[in-house]
């Protein structure tokens, strides 16, 4: 029986004398964490049919890396770094295969694009996880990446200067200009964010 | 009439439930599938026969050859004790 006041460090520990065979302290680990790692796969990389997939390819990771970690930084933070780079490797994936850029300009007057009155209706009636899900699906990559990272990861400028590979004060303009958007957007589609 | 920015949430620890729908981003969490943990230690459990696969097509050869290094150098060992015996007697 795995004490439920346990920290994950201690739980990092149980899981690498338990041996193979026994999954229970990191299936724990990833109970305590799944619905967040779940949530930043979705929302980072857009893909809802592919995010538990990206969320278990992360734990995955995580288990088998799990002699390396030295306990420098929190778990948390540990996972948070594996869970990023999953992210990123994957939108880098996309990115090399063909598709339609929703942003691109030229579609915005196709027939078939259109949003009908009906479906303006219906956004009204979208729970709070859905106008979330609606608004960061509708930022470019550019800006939805690094305000995710800040505002639902907590990572630091620093790190995610490091990790997208940009200088500093671009990841700021990035993020300034992301909030400014979301902002704009929830505002126009759905009001006070607190009214549910 | 002077406006207010809206304040910068995570930056601004004090900024909570002020309205900002950036607040909305905290702590945010996704419902899992009730399949999700089976199908993680079932990924699990494969990439570890794999991995057990794996150390079995590297040692695997290496034990071969050690096995009949061993075999040719015990016969080895038992036919001279035997043509030494035989000489003996």
């Amino acid at each position: 029986m795995i004490d439920a006041n346990i920290s994950d460090e201690e739980l990092v520990e149980l899981a690498r004398s338990a041996g193979e065979g026994d999954l229970r302290p990191f299936d724990r680990l990833v109970e305590r964490h799944r619905g967040r790692v779940l949530a930043n796969c979705r929302y980072l990389t857009r893909a809802a049919a592919d995010s538990e997939d990206l969320a278990q390819e992360v734990f995955l990771k995580a288990f088998f890396a799990l002699e390396r970690f030295e306990g420098r930084s929190s778990f948390t933070t540990w996972l948070q770094r594996i869970k990023i780079n999953h992210c990123l490797n994957y939108l880098d994936k996309q990115r090399r295969r063909p598709s339609v850029d929703i942003d691109d300009e030229q579609l915005h007057g196709r027939n078939e694009l259109r949003v009908e009155p009906m479906a303006q209706r219906r956004m009204e009636a979208l729970s709070q996880r859905e106008r979330i899900a609606f608004i960061l699906d509708s930022l470019s990559e550019t800006l939805r990446v690094p305000l995710i990272l800040r505002d639902a990861d907590g990572a630091s400028y620093g790190e995610i200067a490091e990790r997208l590979d940009i200088s500093l004060s671009a990841v700021k303009m990035r993020i300034k200009r992301a909030r400014e958007e979301f902002r704009t957007r929830w505002l126009d589609a759905f009001g006070d964010p607190l009214a549910g | 009439m002077t406006t207010r920015n809206p304040p910068e949430t995570v930056d601004d620890p004090r900024a909570i439930n002020t309205g900002d729908p950036i607040e909305v981003l905290r702590n945010l969490e996704e419902p899992v599938s009730e399949s999700f943990m089976a199908a993680l230690d079932r990924k699990i459990q494969r990439r570890l026969l794999a991995t057990d696969m794996g150390r079995l097509t590297w040692y695997g050869p290496i034990l071969v050859v050690l096995e009949t290094i061993s075999m040719i150098f015990s016969i080895g060992g038992r036919q001279r004790q035997s043509t030494e015996g035989a000489k003996d007697e």
